[in-house]
């Protein structure tokens, strides 16, 4: 591979990139991520935290190298999954997941609420739904094509096929292989094929199941910005014993038996970051209240985030863009806040103004153990057990305080036979199969390929089926 | 969200969801990958892969056979009616001819997917790729017409 220059990133140091990458980074529907923070609006808690989509998408083509690298992949195959790293955010939206969520879950018949009091009521009413159903019930869908158009996978798959910009980079370089390239790097990003050509679901694996380039980088990243240093993980030791192994015929990237301490550490560190981090009391009030004034926007067409017929337009499959559409490139955190900043128009609902003023001038008090309950356990009765006895329904409904739900797991995976047992048997050795795609997969040294959760060594298979639970209250 | 893919259901074919039949719920499956595809949200992000009759959603085969009886009630929008009714149009126009209206969908949103996995193959190679993979839609003139209803605007 020629390198033409290095990037000096704050994570991995020089990251040396090569031609067709320098010009992609150069165009400016690459320099739009700059104006999108990773954690969106995270760095209101965690100051150091304004990283943003273009450092990681770097971040992410390094780390897929090393992985690549590892796996030896030839020159050619190792710039194809380059590129798929460095395009693979492409697509994402203003504050990022926040932003997306306030997309991706609205549309033209719904209604935005206006009153403060009902938007309380609603939300008391999901969240009580949802802690009432809480059941011991676990993934099993994976390895799957999800064609909303407005997930930011499918957004940023679609931008690398209907860019002019992008695309006659890549004819310049691979000429008449153009469609296969586009294919790869198009399965990448959205973590699903139909077949196994050129190995593409090895290729997915690497940005796309437990442990991929994505994952790792924002790990890496978002801790290290954050300053809270959970995801001080020994990156190269575990890119150093990743392996290819194969299940039932398909290559499955895995990490060595003697390993396994370190993927224990690589996931219980990503739980860290969730819990310390993601799931911070103020950072989740902040993204659940902007995440509601910009779904407003998208459902009333609002300027400057009234962008989702445009985005539907634009997107549509084989609608060629030659130039960046002006909308998208303003389509960044800057719309955000310079809808905030103009503030609305006295026909706009009042809630708005509230929003505006929760975001900009609130003093959030910290959660205590008056307004929240944490909770890590697999015993889920226990969690809702405790809500009850608590009285915190009947609390939020007297104060009118608004509750937040958070749960998360350590693994998305469970044990085989867990999985056997509990999961239709039609298309059992398929559903097998993407399991072990999308999981956390272990060679062990009898060549055999399993799952993390299916190691007796590991710490994971022991706590696969524990979840942390918050629930808290907010004065607003 | 059930509601919302009941009424478009009934609306996009002109009758009601009958989940014991095949021909039905295979229908439902591919209204849902195909207003996906025009933005409509339906409540879940639904995964789908490719299957027998082209592609499939699991997660929303089984919501579906757990519905209640008792569904409540959705009111489309006047956007969405819009979609519906270009749908609606192009199926309703076509069924009496070579595929019933179950095959058309699967011819439609069977492109709509092999389009999207293999990049410039243009109308020629991807009507071809079609027909190579669904062998029993093979009524040239037909898949012609659902490729210009989803491609050329």
């Amino acid at each position: 591979m020629k390198f033409v220059k290095n990037i000096q990133d704050d994570v991995h140091g020089f990251v040396p990139i090569t031609k067709i990458e320098y010009d992609i980074i150069q165009l400016p529907i690459f320099k739009r991520l700059q104006d999108i923070k990773q954690l969106s609006l995270t760095s209101w808690v965690f100051p150091g935290s304004e990283h943003t989509r273009y450092s990681h998408s770097i971040g992410v083509m390094h780390i897929i190298d090393k992985i690549a690298i590892q796996l030896n992949f030839k020159n050619k195959d190792r710039q194809i999954v380059r590129l798929a790293g460095l395009l693979h955010d492409i697509g994402h939206y203003p504050l990022s997941h926040v932003g997306e969520l306030g997309y991706k879950n609205s549309d033209s018949s719904d209604e935005f609420i206006k009153q403060l009091k009902d938007f309380v009521s609603s939300e008391t009413s999901n969240v009580k739904s949802k802690i009432d159903k809480l059941d011991n019930s676990f993934e099993t869908e994976f390895f799957k094509y999800n064609n909303n158009i407005y997930h930011h996978e499918k957004l940023s798959a679609s931008i690398v096929r209907n860019s002019a910009e992008i695309r006659d980079l890549l004819k310049e370089k691979y000429n008449t292989e153009l469609s296969e390239v586009i294919d790869t790097i198009t399965s990448m990003i959205i973590g699903h094929s139909y077949d196994d050509k050129n190995n593409i679901k090895l290729k997915i694996q690497m940005l796309h199941s437990e442990i991929d380039a994505d994952r790792l980088d924002y790990l890496l990243r978002d801790s290290k910005s954050s300053g809270t240093k959970s995801g001080n993980i020994n990156i190269d030791y575990l890119i150093g014993n990743m392996v290819k192994g194969t299940y039932k015929g398909t290559s499955i990237l895995c990490i060595k038996e003697k390993a396994i301490s370190s993927a224990d550490q690589y996931l219980l560190s990503r739980y860290y970051a969730y819990t310390s981090v993601i799931f911070h009391d103020k950072v989740i009030f902040l993204g659940t209240i902007a995440e509601k004034l910009i779904r407003f926007c998208s459902i009333t067409g609002k300027p400057p985030l009234e962008v989702k017929s445009n985005l539907k337009m634009y997107m549509i499959d084989d609608t060629n863009f030659s130039v960046v559409p002006d909308f998208f490139m303003k389509f960044n955190d800057r719309a955000f806040w310079s809808l905030i900043d103009k503030g609305f128009h006295n026909t706009d609902p009042k809630i708005l103004d509230t929003i505006k003023d929760i975001i900009y001038n609130k003093d959030i008090k910290k959660c205590n153990d008056s307004t929240e309950i944490k909770m890590f356990t697999n015993d889920y009765s226990k969690f809702i057990k405790k809500v009850r006895i608590s009285g915190f329904w009947k609390r939020v409904a007297r104060k009118g305080t608004l509750p937040i739900f958070q749960d998360a797991r350590i693994t998305e995976h469970v044990p085989i036979k867990e999985f056997t047992s509990r999961i239709k048997k039609k298309d059992m050795e398929k559903k097998l199969l993407n399991r072990m795609i999308d999981g956390l997969s272990i060679l062990k040294d009898n060549r055999k390929v399993v799952l993390l959760v299916d190691c007796e060594s590991s710490l994971i298979s022991r706590l696969y089926d524990s979840r942390f639970f918050s629930l808290r209250e907010y004065n607003i | 969200m059930i509601s919302k893919i009941i009424e478009f259901y009934k609306r996009t074919y002109g009758e009601e969801y009958e989940p014991k039949k095949l021909d039905s719920r295979v229908k439902l499956q591919k209204l849902v990958f195909y207003y996906s595809e025009c933005g409509i949200y339906f409540g879940n992000d639904y995964g789908y892969e490719w299957n027998q009759y082209g592609p499939y959603s699991e997660q929303l085969a089984d919501e579906m056979s757990s519905m209640d009886d008792i569904v409540q009630i959705y009111n489309i929008s006047k956007d969405e009616c819009d979609v519906i009714e270009k749908l609606n149009d192009f199926i309703m126009k076509r069924i009496h001819r070579t595929y019933n209206s179950r095959f058309l969908m699967e011819c439609i949103v069977s492109m709509q997917y092999l389009n999207f996995f293999n990049f410039g193959l243009g109308k020629k190679g991807l009507l071809e790729l079609v027909q190579n993979k669904k062998p029993h839609l093979n009524d040239v003139v037909l898949n012609d017409e659902v490729y210009n209803f989803l491609f050329e605007l």
